[in-house]
């Protein structure tokens, strides 16, 4: 038995009080004198004793009532084996919710933080009783039930806890606590413990306190308890995001990026940046991030010789306490010289007549794009496979050509539009995929008219304008009154915002509407300067995969290409070189749990798909939740540590109180020393109303000698 | 200083008893004509009997009236009428200096009682004697008759101081012994004794064909045992201590004490002794005056 106030125990001084009472009560003793001691020492025998045993008695009653009412206020509590001892004991509901989040993986010393949960789970475990039924729960983004209906099986429930494994996600205890909520709810035990083992991570906790502790919850009683470690001060910095500014890179050119370095710490950062693709270092750039601030980091690299149509990498600083958030992967695709099919809707005449004259030209400078340049009427029947792009120059198209199309955007591919005189709006309204309806022509006023680019970071315009050296001045003429499809983006505009450049989407592919003529009949672009480069542009878009522009995090669903060609076996490898058969669904992974690149493989192309998987940016700050901050949005308990939480199970949890019983008991006596007290008074009180019988006596017998003359007769 | 009557009775006292008369429930031997019937026949007007005349009988007591009718001599018997002896026995043991706040001593009382009887009896011309007593006996003096005897018998009572321990029985049957005419006793005494011892002297008495009267006097205290807290008793005949709760004890001293009296009530009743046991709360005058009226209102 422990006594949580011992020293209330000083009062059992107390007890002095009623001795001292009685031994006063005792010298008190008057001398009487008396006629005899005759009848006294006659009774002496019968009630000195039994006197002495009652006052006794109502003392070891007085004492008793002062000694127990002093012990119920030092708060006697007895160990559960006690309590088991004497049936005190009273089954429980244990769910263990043990964090396995990312930041659990921070490291101290030897050990990580879900090391030392895993610790305190087993002493929870260790302090079970009989009767006891455990359930465990993991807790990161979503609840984990390791042992979801409690069991008495302590085996199994410590093998749970040993098994652990810890993960990449990041923390949000709704789902495990509701899980814990549920379980709670559906106990059948009177006492009820959720135990949530965690750093106890501030973003962990912006979930919807409602949602678990509601009146239900207040209703079954459950007592939570939040575990946090020792040491709550972290030393944390993250790369927690990569930009690279081409979308795809060409051997020889410089790639260039920037990677955004956050510094959780409270002590500045001076750390070495490293840029790897494959497993060759690439640049280095020194960081240098004031505490609870973030950097971001330019870096360039040139493109090395790179075998295959993409390239993985990372961005990394030096390793710290918490190392997964130290890197971001991407990957890179390598610039492949497209193929693109030119439709000239006008070959009459000498070929610079031609529709897609100045396109052609356009799209063979440099020579690393090679054109194919066919009629709208060979359209019909013209293999599209192995294109990227095709682009329309003033044809009309027929319904078996536009079949084609359709086919080739929605494996991915990019049609772009240029018109001219005989573009026919009613031909037009036909496709059904243009990003923009003609509804008749405008004519403009001679001169050049600016451009604004309303989407600067488009990868049309990546690597050719931007601030610095804006898209230039158009000499146009004629153009479409458009009205914009619902979805589609107004690239550019023209004078008084006049739609210029539209892009649409139609299945996995890219649909480009130029307002403008490829030859010069409605203005002069084919021989501005902008004209080059927006074919060049198109050409090279055409052969990009919008996928890498995707920024996955661990947890994400992460989605298969739709061009993928399914007739052949995919294979997904996952970062940790595990391999499984891609499915028929449209995941590559409805999961992902690892940072890392998930690739998908096929066996004749090769890699067709990648996608860099990084950790979550916001599990990268370990702040942990304020006490005051937590009571507020959680009624629970707070133990730090491992010692902490051994003590506070002896010396709370796990310890029943004794200090109720002691109060009944205590009224309990006094209720005994009162009735004792009033059937010995009233004893006295009976014996003091039984009087000696005189008088009649005496009369009877004092007539008989006077009215009987017998008597007297006799004597004579 | 002289005792008088008057340190024991008030006139007024004095003025009631004048109308009672102390009586003897028996024939006493007396020596001088007097009130009480005599068991000597003799010279008197009381008649009480005829008997065969014999020779030698006076004829001046022979009754011709029966002669003439029945032609029988019978003698007519008058019954002698003498004066009562009262001895007074007084117990002056340690225990009657016994006294309950406000109240006087058992002793005290009982003088009262024996004055009042004592002039009584000498108003009457009886003759009177008082015996005081306690392991032995310390006052005796025979029954006398007279005013100045009544002083002396005053005087006797005023001067004992009570103490030392009873012995009731070996006093009185050495009183017994000493009184030969057979007269009225009356013993004051708590009683607080070897009842056996006691009612042994008090067969002594009656073998003796004495009018008995035992007074028994108590204080009212020793009958309730009120006293209210843990006290150390201490006797007043042996110095004896004894520490008690009297409120505990109270019940089983009552029925101790209700033993004693019940025994001396069924020993009298045997005895033909006239037994009364009186309090010292009540006043010693109404007791006399009830005690007298009751045995004149038994004697008619």
């Amino acid at each position: 038995m422990q006594f949580l106030s011992p020293w209330m125990l000083g009062g059992l001084a107390a007890l002095a009080l009623p001795v001292i009472i009685h031994l006063m009560q005792r010298k008190r003793v008057v001398q009487i004198p008396f006629s005899t001691l005759r009848f006294l020492r006659l009774v002496q025998s019968k009630t000195a004793r039994r006197s002495r045993v009652e006052n006794l008695l109502l003392l070891i009653l007085r004492c008793l009532v002062f000694a127990l009412l002093v012990l119920a206020a030092a708060r006697p509590v007895v160990s559960p084996k006690a309590a088991n001892w004497w049936g005190g004991s009273v089954p429980r509901t244990i769910v263990l919710v043990i964090d396995n989040s990312l930041s659990m993986n921070y490291r101290t010393s030897d050990r990580t933080r879900l090391d030392a949960a895993r610790q305190q789970a087993l002493a929870i475990l260790d302090d079970v009783r009989a009767g006891d039924e455990v359930a465990v729960i993991a807790a990161n983004d979503r609840a984990q039930m390791l042992i979801g209906e409690p069991t008495v099986n302590y085996a199994s429930a410590r093998q749970a806890v040993e098994g652990i494994q810890q993960t990449q996600f990041r923390t949000d205890f709704g789902p495990a606590l509701r899980e814990a909520r549920k379980i709670v709810t559906r106990s059948q035990k009177r006492i009820r413990h959720v135990y949530l083992l965690t750093d106890n991570q501030e973003g962990g906790w912006r979930f919807a306190p409602g949602t678990v502790f509601d009146d239900i919850w207040r209703d079954t009683g459950a007592q939570l308890t939040v575990v946090r470690p020792d040491d709550l001060t972290a030393v944390n910095a993250a790369v927690t995001r990569v930009i690279l500014q081409s979308p795809f890179a060409t051997v020889g050119t410089t790639v260039r990026g920037s990677a955004t370095v956050e510094n959780f710490s409270k002590a500045d950062l001076h750390d070495l940046l490293e840029v790897n693709l494959g497993t060759q270092r690439v640049t280095q750039r020194t960081v240098d991030v004031a505490a609870g601030s973030a950097t971001e980091v330019p870096f360039e690299f040139p493109m090395p010789l790179v075998t295959g149509d993409s390239i993985h990498g990372t961005v990394s600083i030096q390793d710290d306490h918490l190392p997964d958030d130290n890197r971001q992967y991407f990957w890179l695709a390598v610039y492949q010289p497209p193929h693109v099919v030119v439709v000239e809707g006008q070959q009459v005449g000498p070929e610079s007549l031609h529709s897609g004259y100045f396109l052609t030209k356009a799209l063979a400078a440099g020579g690393d794009i090679t054109a194919k340049v066919v009629s709208a009427t060979e359209l019909d029947d013209f293999a599209l496979e192995g294109y990227s792009a095709v682009f329309i120059c003033d044809a009309t198209l027929s319904d078996r050509a536009l079949v084609r199309l359709d086919r080739l955007l929605q494996r991915g591919g990019t049609v772009a539009f240029f018109f001219g005189d005989h573009s026919n709006p009613d031909n037009l309204a036909h496709i059904d995929f243009l990003p923009a309806k003609p509804a008749g022509v405008s004519e403009l006023p001679a001169g050049r008219m600016s451009v604004r680019t309303l989407e600067p970071r488009h990868p049309l315009f990546v690597n050719a304008w931007d601030t610095s050296t804006p898209f230039p001045a158009l000499p146009q003429q004629k153009l479409f009154n458009l009205d914009i499809v619902k979805d589609a983006k107004v690239l550019l505009t023209l004078g008084d915002n006049i739609p210029f450049l539209i892009a649409g989407t139609r299945g996995a592919g890219k649909v480009l509407f130029v307002n403008a003529s490829a030859d010069r009949s409605w203005g002069d672009l084919p021989i501005s300067p902008a004209f080059l480069p927006l074919v060049k542009q198109i050409a090279r878009w055409s052969a990009e995969l919008d996928r890498q522009l995707a920024n996955y995090s661990v947890g994400d669903g992460l989605p298969a290409a739709p061009n993928l060609l399914r007739e052949e076996p995919l294979t997904v490898t996952l970062p940790n070189g595990a391999t499984q058969p891609l499915g028929a669904g449209e995941w590559v992974v409805e999961r992902a749990e690892h940072a890392g690149i998930y690739s998908v493989a096929s066996p004749h192309d090769g890699v067709v798909q990648q996608i860099a998987v990084n950790i979550d940016p916001r599990e990268s700050n370990l702040k942990s939740i304020t006490d005051a901050a937590l009571l507020k949005l959680a009624p629970c308990d707070i133990v730090t540590g491992l010692d902490g939480l051994r003590q506070w199970l002896d010396q709370k949890r796990e310890l029943t109180p004794l200090w109720p019983a002691c109060l009944l008991l205590a009224l309990l006596v006094f209720a005994a020393e009162a009735v004792i007290a009033n059937v010995m008074a009233r004893n006295r009180s009976q014996s003091a109303e039984v009087h000696i019988a005189t008088g009649r006596l005496n009369k009877r017998r004092m007539s008989q000698p006077f009215r009987a003359a017998a008597p007297v007769a006799a004597e004579k | 200083m002289a005792i008088g009557i008057s340190d024991f009775l008030s006139p007024e006292a004095m003025r009631k008893l004048d109308s009672f008369s102390l009586r003897s429930r028996y024939v006493v031997e007396g020596f001088q004509s007097g009130g009480h019937a005599s068991p000597l026949k003799g010279a008197s007007v009381e008649f009480t009997d005829y008997r065969q005349y014999v020779k030698g009988d006076n004829l001046r007591n022979l009754d011709w009236k029966v002669f003439g009718k029945t032609d029988r001599y019978y003698i007519k018997q008058f019954e002698e009428e003498t004066n009562l002896r009262v001895q007074v026995i007084i117990d002056g043991s340690g225990s009657m200096a016994y006294a309950s706040a406000g109240r006087p001593t058992k002793y005290r009382y009982a003088c009262n009682v024996a004055a009042a009887l004592g002039y009584l009896v000498s108003k009457e011309r009886d003759s009177l004697g008082v015996t005081i007593y306690d392991n032995e006996i310390r006052q005796h003096v025979p029954a006398r008759t007279g005013k100045r005897h009544l002083r002396v018998f005053l005087e006797r009572l005023a001067g004992h101081e009570p103490k030392n321990k009873t012995e009731t029985g070996k006093a009185l049957h050495a009183l017994a012994e000493m009184i030969s005419r057979r007269g009225m006793i009356v013993l004051l005494s708590d009683l607080f004794d070897d009842p056996e011892a006691v009612f042994s002297a008090l067969a002594h008495f009656r073998k003796k064909m004495h009018d008995v009267i035992l007074l028994q006097i108590l204080d009212p205290v020793e009958l309730d045992l009120e006293i209210g807290q843990m006290a150390e008793f201490l006797d007043l005949e042996t110095g004896e201590k004894m520490e008690i709760d009297p409120s505990a004890a109270r019940l089983a001293y009552k029925q101790e004490l209700q033993k004693l009296i019940d025994q001396c009530r069924e020993k009298c009743a045997v005895l033909n002794v006239d037994y009364r046991l009186v309090t010292t709360e009540q006043s010693f005058e109404d007791f006399v005056h009830q005690y007298l009226a009751e045995r004149r209102r038994m004697s008619l």
